[in-house]
């Protein structure tokens, strides 16, 4: 295939997808961009938001959409490992003969929903770890593997901590994204709740399938990066490392900081996210735009934050100006062009927020007519 | 390299090339400018072309590296592109990625190829404005250059009152004293020492009624001026030296007078002691005598291969030359030393050609002629001995007041300026013809003709600075008059007389 053919096939697969997501959930457009992007990376995504905000609903569309075979699994305490990977059980065969066979379990799916996953016990939370990463279960020494494209979408309640075992370091590093779900404006309520007197029932419609979702994948691996761009999505992470010696400002409100996988994470969906945008590069924009996703659940703020109220998204910006400060003052002095340089990418953030504001309000007034009309069919 | 990047390329290029231009130029006009002013400044000045050269050689050291410091390459001009078009790298990762055969690496250039198509290079106000800077100031700093005056270095300085301390009065009373006790002939050694308590008299004045720096520099000029005019009016050689170097046969003689006296400087030290001047004058006796002895020996030989009436008339036409330029130096009624010695030395000359013919072999005559040629030494060294010895005191006595007054030497008048200035090749250090119109510098007569130079002197009786002519002028009508009255000692009457005479001349009628 033509690679045109390719990057017209792939934008074309993104609007089908983010077309058919919002027939099933209003507004949330950075949520659905950020997960199709890690999806489309074959990152791991944990949602986090107060009941109600349309974290399941999300989840489930997208199986519908991306035509995967989907499974829910609905954590809580009682919850078993082998509940979630399966298990060997004896059973007869026409013969009469006890045979040990394996039950796969709802994880043996290629979208699996985690809902509350921390709710479950630390020792269930563990059993999803090889599966995140490596996309394989081993049970009684049997490793199976499980089909690609595979993904885990999380949910956890940030409200209800009583009962619930906050997810180890290590599981929550094998999340690519953790995405904050925001209570919705008047403006998106009013939509949901217009939308959902029609119907509760999701209406997406299959766009695309596996196979489309991993040829997606592997273009958006030949996006090139650019050597100093790639240099800043390292530098950020390093700087969350306050023991190391290039530490920033900011580094003083960090306990521990970001693991490698968050600047392997921080590359690759800002490789898609950069095609997703009509971009055949990547840019400072992408790896700003995606630090907070990418890191918030990776660095532990320390009580210097906690004692000035600061969160960590708060800290994250604050690492972002830290790093991009030096990194003005070693261009300047090679070209001269920094204040010139920093003063775009300020213009075209604002300018790109005032669009994007823009195209939400649209967006809204447009499924509110389409609602009306509906309705009143 | 894609088509249209290439052109955003030669239109960075080409404004690198003329910014870099624009400031090495503004850098070297600056650079003539600020030189041009410090010059001014410092009443300093250097040929035009310096100015030229200057700047076109600090335009080039500034300009030229400049461009090779500044000049864009790839990435420069991709990431000013990509800061000033907002174009998030994408020209960057275009150059970046060149070669590279990926995907959508070729898709990303193709795209960004296009997007560079629409862009037209332009120069922002704010950076036109920035490079404007340079010029202007350098403009402004070359019009400063040339618009401001020079400063003169006396104009306008202040001229503070001059306080004379104890050391300097102690000095000068040492240096009268020295004079005192020193070989000079008497009435010399009188009048000398008598300028200088005279000068003393002058520098010692109340706190309100103190004399200005200018004003001092110019009374110890004047005390310079008249003892060197005193000292040399006493001094006879280089007249007579002048006038017998004009015969071919006395020549040599002459030579030995001028330069005998002149000896002692030839170790190039100064003059600063008493002592020295007697230690000096003791060698230069030496060297008088030596020289004379040689030169009257090589004045002798001129007669060795003549006898008879060739030797006669050698004679006869030699001493009428000598009497003729005797004659002219003017000394015969002055009763000067060496004028009688070389007087004595030409009647030697004549007795021996009266004899010759008279019986006396042509051997005895010769050793007449030798006879006269050492008594000429013996006598002549003790006459020029005497005026060496002068010229020596003159030189300690400018010594001794540079030294007291912390006035340079150089500041002093020269003094071949004082006694035979206006004298030209035909009298060469003669004193002048009093009817020669030649003689129109060293003094002053008023009504058409000026004579002397015209130097700005303080006039103590005006309060003023005039003119050097005019005023001496004035000067010698008084002195004149104190003359005609009878007020000046006769032993100093002469020294005064002979003093004006050299200056003028002689003295002008004043024509109406």
């Amino acid at each position: 295939m033509e690679n045109s053919e390719k990057v017209k096939k792939f934008s074309e697969s993104i609007s089908k997808i983010t077309d058919e997501l919002h027939k099933d959930v209003v507004g949330q457009d950075d949520i659905i961009e950020n997960v199709i992007v890690a999806i489309i990376a074959g990152g791991n995504v944990l949602l986090e938001g107060v009941p109600g905000v349309g974290k399941t609903r999300l989840v489930r569309s997208l199986g519908r959409v991306l035509r995967l075979p989907f499974s829910r699994i609905q954590f809580t305490p009682d919850l078993m490992p082998s509940d979630v990977t399966g298990t060997n059980v004896i059973e007869k065969d026409a013969n009469g003969n006890m045979n040990t066979v394996f039950r796969k379990g709802p994880i043996f799916a290629n979208l699996v929903l985690a809902d509350e996953i921390n709710r479950a016990t630390p020792k269930t939370q563990s059993a999803m770890l090889e599966v995140m990463q490596e996309h394989k279960v081993t049970v009684a020494k049997q490793t199976y593997k499980l089909e690609e494209p595979f993904f885990v979408l999380a949910t956890e309640n940030p409200i209800e901590q009583d009962g619930t075992y906050p997810l180890p370091e290590a599981q929550m590093d094998r999340f690519m994204f953790k995405l904050v779900v925001k209570f919705p404006s008047v403006e998106e309520l009013a939509g949901i709740v217009n939308m959902t007197q029609i119907t509760l029932e999701e209406t997406a419609e299959p766009v695309v399938d596996g196979k489309t979702i991993l040829e997606m994948r592997e273009l958006a691996k030949s996006v090139p990066v650019l050597d100093e761009v790639l240099n800043y999505a390292v530098t950020l992470v390093s700087n969350t490392h306050p023991e190391l010696d290039s530490k920033v400002p900011s580094a003083k409100y960090i306990k521990y900081g970001a693991s490698p996988r968050a600047a392997q994470a921080l590359i690759t969906c800002a490789k898609v996210r950069a095609l997703m945008k009509g971009n055949y590069n990547v840019s400072y924009e992408d790896i700003n735009a995606l630090a907070g996703p990418v890191l918030r659940h990776r660095i532990k703020i320390n009580y210097n934050a906690i004692n000035e109220k600061l969160s960590v998204d708060d800290v994250i910006k604050m690492l972002i100006d830290d790093t991009r400060k030096p990194h003005k003052l070693s261009r300047m002095f090679k070209d001269g062009e920094a204040d010139e340089a920093s003063e775009h990418e300020e213009e075209d953030e604002k300018s790109t927020a005032k669009k994007e504001k823009k195209a939400k309000k649209e967006k809204l007034k447009k499924d509110k007519g389409e609602n009306d009309s509906q309705a009143q069919e | 390299m894609s088509e249209n990047f290439g052109k955003l390329k030669k239109f960075f290029k080409r404004y690198t090339a003329i910014k870099c231009a624009v400031c090495g130029i503004s850098v070297g006009l600056f650079s003539a400018g600020a030189l041009l002013l410090i010059l001014k400044l410092c009443s300093a000045e250097i040929f035009a072309l310096y100015y030229a050269l200057v700047g076109i050689g600090v335009s080039a050291a500034v300009g030229v590296p400049m461009y090779f410091i500044l000049r864009p390459t790839d990435r420069k001009i991709a990431k000013r592109l990509d800061a000033e078009y907002g174009l998030n790298e994408k020209v960057q990762t275009m150059i970046a990625f060149g070669g590279s055969d990926g995907e959508v690496a070729v898709i990303q250039r193709e795209t960004t190829d296009a997007k560079l198509g629409a862009v037209r290079p332009r120069l922002r106000f704010t950076e036109i404005l920035k490079q404007a800077v340079a010029p202007v100031l350098a403009c402004a700093m070359l019009v400063a250059g040339i618009a401001v005056p020079s400063v003169d270095s006396g104009a306008g300085t202040v001229d503070p009152p001059y306080e004379v301390t104890e050391d300097q009065f102690a000095g000068l009373r040492q240096l009268i004293k020295d004079v005192k006790e020193s070989h000079m002939e008497d009435n010399l050694k009188a009048s000398v020492a008598s300028v200088l308590e005279g000068l003393l008299e002058t520098i010692d004045r109340d706190e309100d009624d103190m004399m200005t720096d200018s004003e001092m520099v110019v009374t110890v000029c004047t005390a310079v001026s008249v003892i060197d005019g005193l000292i040399a009016s006493a001094d006879s050689y280089i007249v007579i030296g002048g006038e017998l170097k004009k015969s071919q046969s006395l020549e040599k003689i002459a030579l030995a007078v001028l330069e005998g006296v002149t000896s002692y400087k030839a170790d190039n030290t100064r003059i600063k002691t008493l002592v020295r001047v007697n230690e000096k004058s003791e060698r230069a006796d030496a060297d008088i005598k030596t020289m004379l002895t040689e030169s009257t020996e090589e004045f002798n030989k001129q007669f060795d291969e003549l006898h008879d009436d060739g030797l006669k008339s050698a004679l006869v036409s030699l001493c009428s030359i000598f009497g003729e330029l005797l004659d002219s130096t003017g000394y015969a009624e002055k009763n000067d030393g060496l004028y009688k010695v070389f007087e004595v030395f030409l009647a030697d000359l004549k007795a021996v050609a009266d004899n010759v013919g008279n019986g006396y072999h042509t051997s005895a005559l010769l050793k007449q002629i030798a006879n006269a040629g050492s008594k000429l030494t013996n006598d002549g060294t003790t006459v020029l001995g005497v005026q060496a010895y002068n010229c020596m005191m003159d030189e300690f006595i400018r010594e001794c007041l540079s030294s007291i007054f912390g006035i340079s030497l150089s500041q002093f008048p020269a003094n071949s300026d004082v006694v035979y200035s206006g004298s030209d090749s035909d009298n060469p250090g003669g004193p002048s013809d009093p009817d020669d119109d030649k003689n129109n510098s060293g003094g002053a007569g008023d009504g058409d003709e000026l004579y002397g130079s015209n130097d700005i002197i303080y006039s103590p009786s005006k309060d003023d600075y005039v003119q050097y002519g005019p005023e001496l002028s004035d000067y010698h009508k008084i002195v004149l008059d104190h003359l005609d009255r009878n007020n000046v000692p006769d032993e100093y009457r002469q020294f005064i007389t002979n003093y004006f005479d050299i200056l003028y001349g002689g003295i002008k009628e004043k024509k109406n």
